[in-house]
């Protein structure tokens, strides 16, 4: 059942629900398993709908992260029954390749619902061109014509920080007791989460690690108004979720036009990634065939005109010879 | 990655009341160790449910851990499901002590293999391998 | 030789090494050991030969003691089983009340004088019969009651001031109990003369079991409810069997085991504490269930550790200062996953090991499997074979004519000490986390028992745990494979009269005493007495427990 990726972009706009979601959910694995591919999608789906809002959500584990992303789907739902949703849960690859995809099972509670689209990825390690297929996954929900998507992810590193930029804001969560707090303001995450929500607010500790935090961004230098960027919140006890859900509407709302320009530099960014990948690739066969790394260990060829003779690649191979006769004399 | 091969995604599932998950947990796991991408969704799962997540998650096989009694019923609306989808194609297994009789019954529905307590893990990662549908 | 004092530790460790040079050393040059290292199911490392502790903690008075003395070491009453033999209580239980209840006649006639009932799951969790999520399981894995007829029909004929029931029953417990109360009245009994156990245990369905319904501060409240109203009302009834088979089960090591277990019992204690309880008024009745798994010696070790851990705790976290307090008073089942479908004959040898283990352990009651027990309800010869593996134990064998036989034993000794050790560190840690409730919610207990499960399953994979008939000795065998013989007809015909029932209520009268259950939930007074109006209006659990739901939620198991 090898479809091709025109027959999956026609059948992603088939009058059938059940022919939609199919080809959708192929596509995304498609888009993951070969993110090359990520330029045909593009052209296959244009126009591609613009959502309201597309959220990245991080935290550290027991951050109570996922209940959070489930209670804000749980409203937009509510609030729109119209307005399907969908969801990028990324968890790490373990070493020998595998992964457990365990984040669907914090939103059960969706598990019925027509208008919600999970999606469950693995990040498949740091060569896997995870963020490629990540812009390939969003643009298949975009195609399906969801208004809010949230990317989800776990941990505060720089694995997470290059997850996030595919969204339009962030939203990192931390909840006392773990030493998250510590954790987060050493984090390269601080700068660019847009929002900070402490979790679990009714525990007595959650008021210090507030106050912690907001030393530590004053500390920082940080802009005016960075108290604002700091709410409190308890999922499970759904208070101050509508705080958070009035401060989305309104970046939602003012920086619309802002988000549209990043979601289309977000794609050209990783599109000029995959040129640089397939340079990489073409280069790397150059030096393969012509030696290249031992002629630069035995002086033959300077660094420079090693990565020249790379880059000519493929059809430059004639021409390797007259320029080494060059620069061996 | 370590290899060029993308990993086979999985999904697991518990349908029925019963809440012995020691199994599929265990099995999760191992297919996990031999580089799968394993979904798992607990306990308590509807076919609906079930069915759902495997469409959206573009899985190649589900794995379903059953002790219920009513496991035919449940197979039975999960292949209509399943065609609904048009996801026929996905490969079905199952996991649990289940009667000799239906075994034949539920192969006959679709199932590719029931494996019995006991199997070894070596078994249920090649039985699984060697059944799957081609990638997309 | 056995009046001689231990050795000068000094000289005992130069003994040792001179040992280990100059005899060991030889031998193991000319025949490797089987293993390298000797691992145990809980991934406990063996040592090749124990030696008397030079550092016993506490010596034999302050760490051993007497038989029916704190610490209860060596067993909680002062002639064990001298006196009297474990109570030897098999469980029964399946299909429709009516079936159920001509099996308890047929024992009761046989000289039984404890009933244990085993629910189906839909009861279980508080679904009627005709429910969607009930197709396939009504009456599968125990007898269906939806309403107080099912109830009264399964102990019609039987006396209910003259045998004491023990019901396995969880998260529906306070409904299950009404049900038995009012019957109970029905038939004139005053519920003080009720003699039983319930369950009870919500805590190790979230950790291990997962047949819960409400969430876990809800559910400790209507635990809690039931403390308080049997405290008044129902005195002689055990209210909680704290639990620590299913954890067992679902793959824990045996410190786990009980580590997780008294943390649990620390848990509820608090629970009943905060409703004003005092200790000495309910700790009594506290009772506990365990595993008896295969590693023989580990598992005595683990019921002598578990009894000295508890007492210490009662006494020193609690302040109990009423000796039954300090008494773990503990039924055991033997281990049913240990059982195999391949060759069960083999399982009447392992169930007997087990029970071996469980009475040297000290155990107050037993429960021995039935060699295909996990696969077909018992044919009469397996669970006869079962019932006789206790009476050989108890009277062919002699183990229990002397109380703790093994105490002394180096090997056991240490065992206990480091059981107890790894346990209290269990302990700690979940108080560290903030209770069990939290670590729960975090799924910190849940993840211990996967990684142990996960650990143990790899070993056997691997064939360094050899289970024999399967992954060695297979001799060319095929799994025996379940025999399920519920009468479909019976589930219908039960369904049937469910809706004939409800047709026949006093529609009103239901809807009252509902809304009388839904304010008391909302309120905090004890939801017993509402429970037993609803239950007299043959209310049904699937209703009574929507009531509860809509009000406190329900559990969802967000870890997987």
């Amino acid at each position: 059942m090898m479809e091709t990726m025109s027959q999956l972009a026609a059948m992603i706009r088939a009058d059938d629900p059940a022919r939609r979601r199919r080809a959708a959910a192929r596509l995304m694995t498609r888009l993951q398993d070969r993110p090359q591919e990520l330029p045909a999608l593009l052209r296959a789906l244009d126009p591609l709908p613009e959502p309201d809002l597309v959220l990245g959500i991080t935290g550290m584990p027991g951050s109570g992260k996922s209940t959070l992303a489930d209670a804000l789907i749980a409203r937009w739902r509510a609030r729109d029954p119209g307005a399907p949703i969908g969801i990028i849960a990324i968890d790490p690859s373990s070493a020998h390749g595998g992964a457990m995809l365990g984040d669907r099972i914090r939103m059960m509670r969706h598990a019925d619902d027509e208008g919600v689209f999970i999606r469950s990825l693995a990040a498949r390690g740091t060569s896997g061109g995870l963020t490629i297929g990540l812009q390939g996954v969003l643009a298949v929900l975009r195609r399906l014509e969801c208004r809010f998507i949230i990317i989800e992810t776990v941990g505060v590193g720089q694995n997470e920080v290059e997850i996030v930029r595919a969204a339009d804001a962030t939203l990192l969560v931390l909840a006392p007791g773990h030493g998250d707090a510590i954790q987060l303001l050493k984090s390269g995450l601080m700068e660019i989460g847009d929002l900070i929500a402490i979790n679990k607010s009714d525990r007595d500790d959650a008021a210090q690690v507030h106050r912690d935090l907001l030393a530590t961004l004053s500390l920082k230098g940080g802009v005016a108004g960075d108290e604002m960027r700091v709410l409190l919140i308890s999922a499970i006890q759904q208070t101050g979720l509508d705080a958070l859900m009035e401060r989305l509407d309104d970046m939602a709302a003012r920086r619309r036009e802002g988000w549209i320009e990043h979601r289309r530099s977000a794609l050209e960014r990783e599109l000029g990634d995959l040129i640089r990948r397939e340079a990489s690739r073409l280069a790397q066969d150059a030096i393969d065939r012509g030696g290249l790394i031992a002629r630069v260990r035995d002086g033959e060829l300077s660094v420079a005109d090693a990565a020249e003779l790379a880059l000519r690649g493929r059809g430059d191979e004639q021409a390797l010879r007259p320029a080494l006769r060059n620069s061996a004399d | 990655m370590t290899t060029d091969i993308a990993p086979i995604r999985i999904l697991i599932a518990k349908p029925g009341l019963d809440g012995h998950d020691r199994g599929a947990k265990y099995v999760a796991h191992i297919l996990r160790d031999a580089g799968f991408e394993v979904i798992y969704t607990g306990i308590r799962r509807s076919p609906e449910q079930i069915v759902r997540a495997a469409i959206q998650e573009d899985v190649r096989a589900i794995g379903l851990s059953i002790l219920s009694g009513a496991h035919l019923n449940i197979m039975q609306r999960l292949f209509d499901l399943l065609r609904a989808e048009h996801a026929q194609d996905i490969a079905v297994f199952i996991g649990g002590t289940i009667p000799p009789d239906d075994i034949e019954a539920l192969q006959r529905l679709g199932v590719i293999a029931v494996f019995p307590p006991g199997t070894s893990a070596d078994d249920i990662i090649r039985t699984v391998r060697e059944h799957l549908p081609p990638a997309a | 030789m056995n009046d001689a004092a231990p050795p000068n530790p000094d000289r005992l460790a130069a003994e040792h090494r001179r040992w280990e040079k100059e005899t060991l050393a030889g031998t193991l040059a000319r025949m490797t050991e089987r293993r390298e290292p000797f691992i145990n199911d809980s991934g406990r490392v063996i040592d090749r030969l124990y030696l008397p502790a030079d550092d016993c903690p506490g010596g034999y008075l302050e760490g051993l003691g007497f038989p029916g003395e704190y610490p209860f070491t060596r067993g909680i009453h002062a002639s064990m089983y001298r006196g009297r033999l474990w109570t030897m209580r098999q469980y029964a239980g399946f299909g429709t009340a009516r079936e159920t209840n001509r099996r308890f006649r047929y024992l009761l006639e046989h000289g039984v004088h404890g009933l244990s009932v085993a629910f189906d799951l839909p009861t279980q969790i508080g679904y009627d019969s005709d429910d969607k999520r009930s197709v396939g399981e009504v009456g599968r894995v125990g007898v269906a009651i939806d309403t107080l007829t099912d109830l009264e029909t399964l102990f019609e004929g039987i006396p209910l001031d003259q045998v004491s029931t023990s019901m396995t029953i969880n998260a529906t417990a306070p409904i299950l109990l009404a049900m038995y109360v009012a019957a109970a009245e029905r038939q004139g009994v005053d519920p003080a003369a009720l003699t039983g156990t319930l369950q009870n245990d919500i805590l190790k369905e979230y950790i291990a079991r997962g047949t819960y319904r409400f969430p876990p501060g809800p559910a400790l409240r209507l635990t809690r409810d039931v403390f308080a109203w049997c405290s008044r009302r129902l005195p002689r009834f055990n209210t909680i069997s704290i639990s620590g088979y299913h954890i067992r089960e679902a793959g824990s090591t045996a410190a786990q085991e009980i580590g997780l277990t008294l943390a649990n019992a620390i848990c509820y204690i608090e629970n009943a504490l905060s409703a004003g309880l005092a200790i000495d008024d309910f700790a009594p009745r506290l009772a506990f269930f365990f595993a008896a798994h295969s590693d023989f010696f580990e598992e005595i070790a683990k019921f002598r550790a578990a009894r000295r851990l508890y007492a210490r705790l009662m006494k020193q976290r609690f302040g109990a200062t009423d000796a039954r307090s300090c008494m773990l008073r503990f039924h055991t089942q033997t281990g049913g996953v240990t059982l195999t479908a391949q060759q069960p004959e083999n399982n009447v040898v392992r169930v007997a090991y087990q029970a071996l283990a469980a009475v040297l352990g000290g155990t107050q009651s037993l429960h021995t499997n039935s060699r295909d027990e996990a696969l077909a309800l018992p044919t009469e010869e397996a669970a006869r074979i079962a019932v006789n593996t206790q009476h050989i134990l108890a009277h062919e064998t002699g183990v229990a004519d002397t109380i703790d036989p093994l105490g002394g034993s180096y090997y056991v000794e240490r065992l206990t000490d480091d059981l107890e050790v790894e346990a209290e560190g269990i302990i700690a840690e979940i108080q560290r986390r903030g209770g069990m409730v939290n670590a729960i919610e975090h799924a910190y207990p849940q993840q211990l028992i996967e990684q142990s499960a996960y650990e143990l399953g790899r070993r056997i994979d691997a064939g360094d745990r050899i289970v024999v008939g399967v992954n060695r000795f297979a001799a060319n065998n095929a799994a025996s494979m379940p025999i399920f013989s519920i009468a479909e007809d019976a589930a219908a015909a039960h369904v049937e009269s469910l809706r004939a029932r409800r047709a026949a209520r006093d529609a009103d009268v239901v809807r009252r005493a509902l809304d009388d259950l839904a304010a008391a939930a909302r309120g905090e007074e004890n939801v017993m007495p509402a429970l037993l109006d609803a239950v007299r209006a043959e209310a049904s659990i699937g209703e009574m427990c929507s009531v509860l739901s809509s009000i406190f939620g329900e559990y969802e198991d967000v870890h997987g």
